[in-house]
């Protein structure tokens, strides 16, 4: 099989890792904002797992007054 | 004898070179290992050799340093030169070259070969002496010839390694970098594996630290999930096993049970499914795998400052993002796989 790289490079080009990565998170993120919402509600950290099988761990930032304590 | 002086040109005019070219290329990226036609691998061998040729020749003529290093001779004039070369062709096509060469090569005096008859009249030893001479001459003249050539073609398959490695780099300022990426297009990339452009981040400038992710749907119906380590490819080019990272396997079993349960909230996500595989390299065999998505993903710096400014535009900009390492998404999955079901 004779692959034309020159057209398969150009091809990869096309897309955006960045840009596939945004349109992912967006998505995923809109999709479970309620969850996410309860769960920091709750005070507990949301794991998240993105399409490349890597997990975003969000929590809530920590507020002034919980720093100093 | 031709047949003998054919080959010498061959092998040291064309076949080294190229060999010698993929060689050192394949240092900085590997080249695909195909086995080609003889008039493929001449074309490539004579495409990738005639410009450090033209360079070699025209320095062993007249560059100062190239005019006499390596194998030293003392230089005479062009007609000298020719000389010599008539004299080596005459030996070469001569039906007995131990006629020109004989007294030398039987190691006896010119006398007593005169004496035995074996030698024509006019073939002293004084002749055989100057035939001995041109093709002393001939012989370090092509040493050096060869040796500039060489040092050449090796300069030649570093600097396009080098070149090819630049090939993401480039790709983002195309209009600039016109004419390395004509070369890299022309010489490089027909002979790079398909499989190192799809499973590294060849295409991709270095900057941005391109990882390579693949799904894997198994003949069996298995789906996995990792980070590309590495790829294997035979001697056809053709891949043979992808060596993955940071594993998952998708349960399907479980998944599918979930989406009949009427107890489980619709539409559930599939994201709760993958199931993390203990270990740090997990090697799939080309025979098993059915199909491959192959993902290019940006590194966690970028997901994190995406993540971040999503959740801002969603108004909840009271959180903090991190990507959690490998073990501490193992911890979370309490469900380890049977990774050997």
């Amino acid at each position: 099989m004779v692959v034309d790289l020159k057209k398969l490079s150009d091809a990869l080009r096309r897309s955006s890792p960045e840009e596939d990565l945004r349109r992912d998170l967006q998505r995923i993120i809109r999709a479970r904002k309620p969850e996410i919402e309860a769960t920091l509600a709750t005070g507990k950290s949301f794991v998240l797992r993105v399409p490349d099988g890597r997990r975003i761990r969000i929590s809530r930032r920590p507020q002034p007054a919980e720093a100093v304590q | 004898m031709i047949a003998l002086v054919t080959t010498y040109f061959l092998v040291f005019y064309i076949l080294i070179p190229g060999v010698l070219f993929r060689f050192l290329t394949s240092w900085f990226v590997p080249l695909k290992l195909f086995e080609r036609t003889r008039t493929q691998e001449a074309t490539f061998a004579v495409a990738v050799a005639l410009m450090p040729f033209a360079v070699a020749l025209f320095g062993v003529w007249n560059l100062p340093v190239m005019r006499h290093l390596p194998f030293p001779i003392m230089e005479g004039s062009a007609s000298e030169r020719a000389l010599d070369y008539h004299r080596v062709a005459a030996i070469l096509t001569s039906s007995d070259a131990s006629k020109l060469l004989g007294n030398s090569l039987a190691g006896s005096s010119a006398e007593s070969r005169s004496e035995s008859g074996s030698l024509t009249p006019s073939v002293s030893a004084q002749t055989s002496e100057v035939y001995w001479h041109s093709l002393n001459q001939v012989l370090r003249r092509q040493a050096r010839f060869l040796s500039w050539y060489f040092a050449l073609i090796a300069i030649e398959g570093v600097c396009f390694g080098l070149l090819a490695r630049r090939y993401g780099d480039w790709q983002s300022h195309a209009a600039r970098y016109r004419f390395q990426l004509w070369l890299i297009r022309t010489f490089i990339l027909p002979n790079i594996s398909e499989w190192h452009l799809l499973l590294t981040g060849f295409n991709w400038p270095h900057k941005e630290d391109i990882d390579v992710s693949v799904d894997i749907l198994q003949s069996d119906g298995l789906l996995y999930q990792g980070r590309v380590a590495d790829y294997f490819i035979d001697s056809q080019g053709k891949l043979t096993g992808i060596l993955l990272e940071n594993v998952s396997r998708f349960d399907r079993d479980a998944y599918n049970d979930a989406r009949k349960s009427p107890a489980t909230e619709q539409p559930i996500s599939s994201a709760a499914f993958w199931r993390v595989i203990p270990g740090s390299r997990f090697y799939i065999a080309q025979s098993s795998i059915s199909n491959l998505n192959v993902r290019f993903v940006a590194r966690d710096q970028t997901l994190i400052s995406l993540a971040e400014k999503i959740l801002d535009a969603e108004d909840t900009n009271a959180y903090q993002v991190v990507v959690e390492s490998e073990d501490e998404a193992a911890e979370s999955n309490s469900e380890h796989p049977d990774i050997y079901s």
